[in-house]
């Protein structure tokens, strides 16, 4: 048996591998606290935080509250990376009707 | 309800999926749509993924006879790029068209090294894939495949030396993008243990048949169509990486 052969020339458009350095992307944080959502603004930094080896990906503030969490396609490579020992933020975007925008990037000097 | 919403617009586009503890079919629960590889997470991809998919075309080669040399020498472990570089390889040198050539022919072109990324690569069992792809397309040419079913061209393709259930349903999906097989690999079979829809108990091959009903039961309990969700599974798991392997044990 083997996974290793391919699959086929179409289906859902096939990133290619992902470098944990340079692994960054603007989401919508799933699940969001309004109460602490509501607290925030852009460019702020949330911490990314690993609840479990398959996630969830929090997104922690300063005071250490939950905002929210990460669901999106690089979802795995968030994860594989952040399992590597790599560190990511979350920077504030925007706040807009208790949706919260964030760019996920590697944290400075991690 | 879990809601998502997509990650990648900025006016709200979001839906519903029923809570983690809800059943999504016997045994199965739905799971945290934030959390890697249980059922709501593939219902999310299969949704983030609207528009960026060409879900009616899998196909690897022009010619049915293409498909099968891209799908048989793929496989046994094979990785992607090599396997399809060993292809094109074949396909290029016209071995695929017009005079069928000799099994020695087929192997001495396999053992040439193959340029992989900028890498020197050597093609593993190019005695076997020879051998097999040889058979094939000696036996094939005279046989019209167009008037057959999915399952019909799957069981004439398992008639064939080195073209096991998961070969044979790999062609045929890819050929057809058939939703009536499923491709159960190591990538889909680990997926399916950690999601639940697949026992630790059922193994590949002997359990073949089974999981892929499993397979196909699942992708209709999450409203999808088979091929999508093989396709977002196989590329999921192959980011994960050997992260899967421990999720899945």
């Amino acid at each position: 048996m083997s996974g290793t052969g391919g699959r086929g020339g179409g289906g859902p458009v096939q990133p290619g591998p992902v470098d944990c350095d340079d692994l960054v992307f603007s989401t919508t944080l799933n699940s969001p606290k309004v109460s602490v959502i509501s607290k925030l603004k852009a460019k702020d930094i949330l911490r990314l935080t690993l609840a479990g080896s398959r996630g969830p990906v929090v997104a922690v503030t300063s005071e250490g509250e939950t905002a929210g969490s990460i669901t999106e396609p690089r979802l795995v490579d968030l994860i594989r990376c952040m399992s590597e020992g790599h560190k990511y933020i979350a920077l504030v975007l925007s706040i807009d009707a208790g949706a919260c925008r964030v760019q996920v990037r590697p944290e400075a000097g991690s | 309800m879990q809601r998502v919403c997509n990650p990648s617009v900025t006016v709200p586009d979001c839906f519903e999926l029923p809570d983690p503890g809800d059943l999504v079919t016997d045994g199965v629960r739905w799971g945290r749509v934030d959390q890697l590889f249980t059922p709501a997470y593939w219902a999310a991809q299969a949704w983030f993924s609207r528009g960026q998919c060409d879900c009616s075309n899998y196909r690897i080669g022009a010619t049915l006879t293409e498909e099968v040399a891209a799908c048989l020498l793929g496989g046994h472990g094979i990785p992607a790029e090599v396997a399809l570089a060993a292809f094109f390889r074949i396909r290029d040198l016209g071995l695929l068209c017009g005079d069928v050539p000799s099994t020695e022919e087929i192997r001495s072109v396999l053992r040439q090294p193959l340029d992989v990324r900028g890498k020197s690569i050597l093609y593993r069992f190019a005695r076997q894939k020879s051998e097999y792809l040889g058979e094939f397309l000696r036996c094939a040419t005279s046989v019209c495949t167009k008037a057959m079913t999915d399952l019909q061209l799957r069981g004439w393709l398992l008639s064939f030396r080195g073209i096991g259930l998961k070969t044979a349903s790999w062609i045929t999906r890819n050929w057809l993008a058939s939703d009536s097989v499923a491709i159960i690999d190591i990538h889909i079979y680990r997926a399916g243990i950690i999601a639940g829809f697949f026992s630790p108990h059922q193994k590949v091959p002997k359990d073949y048949l089974t999981l892929e009903e499993r397979f196909l039961g699942f992708a209709q309990a999450l409203s999808l169509r088979a091929s999508l969700l093989d396709a977002i599974i196989w590329q999921h798991m192959r980011a994960a990486g050997r992260m899967a392997l421990a999720w899945a044990c």
